[in-house]
């Protein structure tokens, strides 16, 4: 397209000009036409977002802020997060009273802190609500200062509870009013607040195993205990081995009780980064080594494709496999190792390209007014092969994301600076692993994969239909 | 239209109308067209590319792509039977068989995966009750017919080994080697060099007189119709707007589109320093059938009434068919008398 | 055809040692020595192994060396299966990965090839838009994920068909309900590709000038296409069968992996990671040479269907 501006042209010189922005602008409107080509761009761009932004997401779906700076890297094992149980009830042999995703796991480990619970009686009357007495445990007091805790309220004739609200710094004193934090209160009632000593002192850790729900084993702070109740609110740790979506794992955890959407979102962007760069060098070597050979021509072209030819005849993928398991899986390597594999092709499309090209009546007017090879190449024969360079750059990305999660389900995980960066395939593998009772952590990653592969190959056809209209639904 | 008195034409087409469905919406590309085809006749249907006249031909043997092609009106009647409405095993005994086809580009109308031998007696097979080394026979004979040297040694060719005019040889004899009433040659030399040209035509003359059958010559070439017809229909924008014998339409033509080709093709009578004058513009793309006269746009001639209404087509005094509003003598506008001014 | 085949001809020996080279060298390259990963290695064992494998010599000696055992189709030994040769290695086990890569293929192309003729000659019917959403799935979906989801579904939830496995009925030929789920994984993302590359040469043959020829002629709608369409709609499935064995090749690795099939992709697997260098090395000709050999194969199937290229 910017061959409008060389030389004493010939009349054809700006007809190409004219017909080059057309052919784009006509690309772009039957690609709008193609509904599934638009829905497979929207699919890219959400997972390219999600992928890109899964350390600020890994902070909303709350996995704790240490999980999102740690740029490609895998997720730490074992995290913990808060979560409040009450009255969770747990005998020896007995079954295990939790809510339901803690019931499916084998282990859970909970970290309790110390708190304890003072109970206030009040009564309402015209000047306001009075503390009539304040005891704690069974012992009367006079005053309680409370630093933090909650409160929540319990109407003795109804017999309904009010949700707990956090309360600081509150000082109560026997017949007088409740400070204004307690909020809105009932006439007559029983006020409850647990007081949280912090820092957690008296930390207590209760580590229950469990099999289909029932307690088989039970310690508190390693010793083994016969039950445990453990009230109000506590800090746990899940060390489950994988639940099925809850409300904080949409689709559930993993057997180190990581997050898998958040896994998957960082699989995602180490499969993505493998397949965009890789495809970026295999378009560097291809696009330069095509143009020299259909340039050259002659006996240059002729050896350059052959050597294309004998190469194309290599299996590949066992040659990258050997690389990786003797010189290591950086991540790097695994760059080269696959654009390696896929220049090829790019090469002699490139090729032929040009070499068609070069008929053409501007590359011809602009060799004739002594250009250098250089200045046509880059000028004239490159920018106008870029259709058809986009159309197979985009079915290059998900075919070379397809061998690197092929590597990574054979075990050739990449690896960045010693830590393993766990990609699609690595999910898929360690889903298929964990076997048929923990399907969802196969299916999830699958379906990840596949939607973006899915996207991929549609957007990639539909830019096929869309530059080369004759070329309508071929492969 | 058929006048009782002469026989069943070969070929009788009345008021076809041919649409398809695309992209861009309804194109409609043929729009009542009537002509026959009389026993032994060569019929010349003329106009520029895109007209329907080849939509038209290939209506005849129901070679439309339906859909997006559909036929929405008329009749094809082959010897009385209407072939529109014959089941497919029926029409598939027509084609090839009763009506034979050959097309534009010999390079690309035979299989190039296929021995000649194949594709000429598949035909044959097909269409008789020949044993295989019979019909193997027939094919040889039939290539030698239309001048292939050496047809026995070159048989079992494939396409590839062929030049085009051979090829487009090949074609009529592929064509040919069923004996059909009537066939239909859809620009069979345009593809190729002017002196394959005349030698083709030679092949196709002799052999229609030869064995008596019916042409129907579609091309955009006015030469090769006056070398060849007896009769011209001259298409336009998927009507016919002039039906004549050839010598009249050449000698006579009356119609503005007629002139305007006849206009831009050089001649042997031309005075020296005649210049070729052009048609200006391009045929239309009607989305809808055209209420009055396509041509008008590019008509040097066009008045008010031309532009509002449709011309049929109708005989003049002297019985030649023609749809305008304007009368021409020799080339010229007679009446009305402004239109000339319309230019 | 000749000159084209002779061509082809010259460049296999080139390809072989092309890739004899780089594999050999990648492997001799590595840090580290084939024995280095087992414990307690007595100095004077290391070497007393290092000799009898001949790792003592130089690099071209053993690369040489090496050479001149192939030459003799020898392997040499394997490094990490006691006293087994690569050649016995290979013996034992190629055979089931061929029978369950020859299964794939033949059901892969019945598979694709219907579903690529239907659909070219009956383009945008409902088939067309079925068979070919079903396409894009087998292309987008990769193997492991197609593998374990039919073992989950097949195997273990409903219990059709074993979930892995490979019992023998004879020889490398298992009982045929070992081989169903394995093939079929096999074979999906391969369909899917002929399948697709099937319709699109039906749909360019169908639009060619003498498709309609032929209709002109009066034949019958399945005689077009079987005569007249199929082979030039062949031609580019033709060229894809070359790259599809490298493909089924690659796709043994997991699927023999994930259905625990005792065929020689889950051993080079294994002896990749565990470095059992002459093993891997004489996979990896193996695989060369199948593929070469199905290269070749496609070139002289591709001048015979196309006489074009035969008589060029």
């Amino acid at each position: 397209m910017t061959q409008a501006s060389a030389q004493p042209a010939p009349a054809s010189t700006s007809e190409e000009a004219e017909q080059g922005v057309s052919l784009y602008a006509d690309a772009w409107r039957r690609l709008r036409k193609n509904k599934m080509a638009m829905v497979s761009v929207g699919v890219i761009v959400t997972t390219g977002l999600l992928s890109t932004f899964a350390g600020v997401l890994a902070g909303f779906v709350g996995v704790g802020p240490t999980y999102g700076f740690r740029w490609i890297r895998a997720q730490p094992p074992g995290f913990t997060h808060v979560d409040t149980l009450n009255q969770t009830s747990l005998i020896l042999g007995g079954e295990a009273q939790v809510r339901e995703p803690y019931a499916d796991a084998s282990r859970l480990e909970f970290h309790t802190v110390e708190r304890e619970v003072e109970e206030v009686r009040v009564a309402w009357n015209r000047r306001g609500v009075q503390a009539i007495a304040l005891t704690e445990g069974a012992k009367p007091l006079d005053a309680l200062e409370v630093a933090a805790g909650e409160h929540y309220w319990q109407e003795i004739d109804e017999n309904k509870q009010a949700l707990g609200e956090r309360i600081q710094n509150a000082s109560l004193q026997v017949g007088e009013p409740l400070p204004a934090a307690f909020g809105e209160r009932p006439r007559s009632g029983v006020l409850f607040i647990q007081r949280v000593h912090e820092p957690a002192s008296g930390r207590r850790v209760y580590a229950a195993r469990l099999e289909g729900g029932a307690v088989k084993e039970l310690t508190q702070n390693g010793a083994p205990i016969e039950s445990a109740l453990i009230e109000g609110r506590i800090v746990e740790q899940v060390l489950a081995d994988g639940v099925p979506q809850t409300i904080t794992h949409p689709l559930g955890t993993d057997l180190s009780g990581r997050d898998l959407f958040v896994r998957i979102l960082y699989g995602g962007r180490i499969s993505l980064l493998v397949g965009l760069v890789a495809t970026l060098v295999s378009l560097l070597i291809g696009v330069v080594y095509g143009a020299i050979s259909g340039y050259s021509g002659g006996r240059v072209d002729a050896f350059m494709m052959a050597v294309v030819d004998i190469l194309y005849g290599i299996p590949y993928m066992f040659l990258v496999i050997l690389l990786l398991v003797n010189f290591g899986r950086s991540i790097v390597m695994l760059f080269f190792a696959l654009g390696a594999v896929q220049w090829l092709t790019m090469a002699r499309i490139v090729r032929g390209q040009v070499l068609s090209l070069k008929q053409k009546e501007f590359v011809e007017a602009a060799i004739m007014s002594g250009s250098s090879p250089a200045a046509i190449m880059f000028k004239h024969l490159i920018p106008n092969t870029l259709g058809i360079v986009v159309v197979y750059t985009t079915l290059t990305v998900p075919a070379v994301i397809l061998q690197e999660s092929f590597l990574a389900f054979i075990g050739l995980t990449v690896e960045w600076g010693g830590e393993s960066l766990d990609s699609w395939g690595a999910l898929v593998k360690a889903g298929s692993d964990a076997g048929l009772s923990r399907s969802w952590l196969l299916v999830w990653p699958s379906l990840a994969m596949a939607i973006s592969l899915f996207g991929m190959n549609f957007l990639g056809d539909g830019l096929r239909d869309a530059f080369d209209p004759q070329q309508r639904g071929r492969t | 239209m058929s006048d009782p008195a002469k026989p069943l034409p070969v070929l009788e087409l009345d008021d076809l109308r041919v649409r398809f469905k695309t992209d861009g919406g309804m194109v409609h590309a043929v729009n009542g067209v009537s002509f026959r085809v009389d026993e032994g006749e060569a019929l010349g249907v003329v106009g520029e590319s895109g007209c329907g006249k080849s939509v038209t031909n290939m209506t005849v043997l129901r070679l439309i792509p339906t859909p997006p092609g559909e036929v929405s009106s008329g009749t094809i009647k082959y010897r009385g039977t209407d072939l529109l409405k014959l089941s497919a095993k029926e029409i598939r005994k027509v084609r090839g068989g009763k009506i034979a086809m050959i097309f534009q580009d010999p390079m690309t109308c035979l299989n190039p995966f296929l021995r000649i031998s194949k594709q000429l007696t598949e035909a044959i097979l097909l269409h008789s009750d020949m044993t295989p080394d019979e019909a193997r026979e027939r094919a040889i004979q039939e290539l030698e017919r239309v001048g292939i040297p050496d047809a026995a040694g070159r048989v079992d060719s494939y396409p590839h080994e062929f030049s085009g005019g051979m090829r487009q040889r090949v074609m009529i004899a592929m064509a040919l080697c069923t004996d059909p009433d009537l066939l239909i040659a859809d620009e069979p030399t345009t593809a190729l060099d002017v002196t394959i040209q005349a030698q083709i035509l030679d092949v196709l003359r002799r052999l229609q007189a030869e064995k008596g059958m019916s042409l129907v010559l579609v091309t955009h070439d006015l030469a090769v119709v006056a070398g060849m017809c007896t009769r011209v229909v001259v298409m336009y924008a998927g009507r016919i707007v002039e039906e004549a014998p050839v010598d009249d339409l050449f000698a006579d033509p009356r119609h503005p589109y007629t002139i305007a080709l006849l206009g831009s093709v050089p001649r042997l009578d031309d005075p020296v320093g005649r210049h070729l004058t052009p048609i200006e513009g391009l045929p239309p793309k009607l989305a809808e059938e055209p209420t009055s006269c396509a041509f008008a746009p590019r008509c040097t001639y066009a008045f008010d009434r031309c532009r509002a209404e449709l011309p049929k087509l109708e005989p003049d005094p002297d019985g030649r068919l023609r749809a305008c509003f304007v009368t021409f003598k020799d080339g010229v506008p007679v009446e009305p008398v402004d239109a000339g001014g319309a230019a | 055809m000749g000159r084209y085949l002779f061509k082809r001809l010259v460049q296999v020996p080139i390809v072989l040692l092309v890739l004899i080279t780089l594999s050999f060298f990648m492997v001799r390259l590595a840090p580290g020595n084939p024995f280095s990963g087992e414990k307690k290695m007595d100095e004077s064992v290391r070497q007393a192994l290092n000799a009898k494998y001949g790792l003592d010599a130089p690099w071209p000696i053993q690369y040489l060396k090496y050479l001149k055992g192939l030459a003799t189709l020898d392997l040499g030994p394997s490094y990490k299966q006691k006293g087994l040769t690569v050649n016995e290695i290979i013996a034992e086990k190629a055979p089931v990965s061929a029978v369950l890569g020859l299964t794939a293929m033949i059901l892969a192309l019945a598979l694709g090839l219907t579903a690529g003729i239907i659909s070219g000659i009956r383009q945008n019917s409902n088939f067309d838009y079925g068979s070919m959403g079903v396409a894009m799935i087998g292309l987008s979906v990769p193997t492991f994920v197609v593998g374990p989801l039919l073992a989950l579904v097949f195997g273990l939830k409903l219990g059709w068909l074993p979930v892995a496995g490979y019992e023998r009925m004879a020889g490398p030929i298992p009982y045929p309900q070992y081989l169903i789920l394995p093939a079929i994984t096999l074979a999906l993302p391969f369909a899917a590709r002929i399948a697709r590359l099937t319709r699109a040469g039906m749909l360019d043959v169908i639009n060619q000038d003498y498709i309609r020829t032929a209709w002109a002629k009066g034949l019958r709608e399945r005689v077009i296409v079987l005569r007249h369409a199929m082979r030039g709609a062949m031609l580019p499935v033709v060229s894809f069968l070359g790259p599809a064995v490298a493909q089924i090749l690659t796709g043994s690795l997991v699927v023999e992996q994930i259905f625990q099939i005792p065929g020689i992709g889950y051993e080079f697997v294994k002896s990749a990671l565990n470095r059992d260098y002459t093993l891997v090395l004489g996979t990896v000709i193996l695989f060369g040479v199948l593929l070469v050999a199905f290269n070749l194969l496609v070139d002289v199937i591709y001048g015979f269907l196309d006489p074009r290229i035969r008589y060029a």
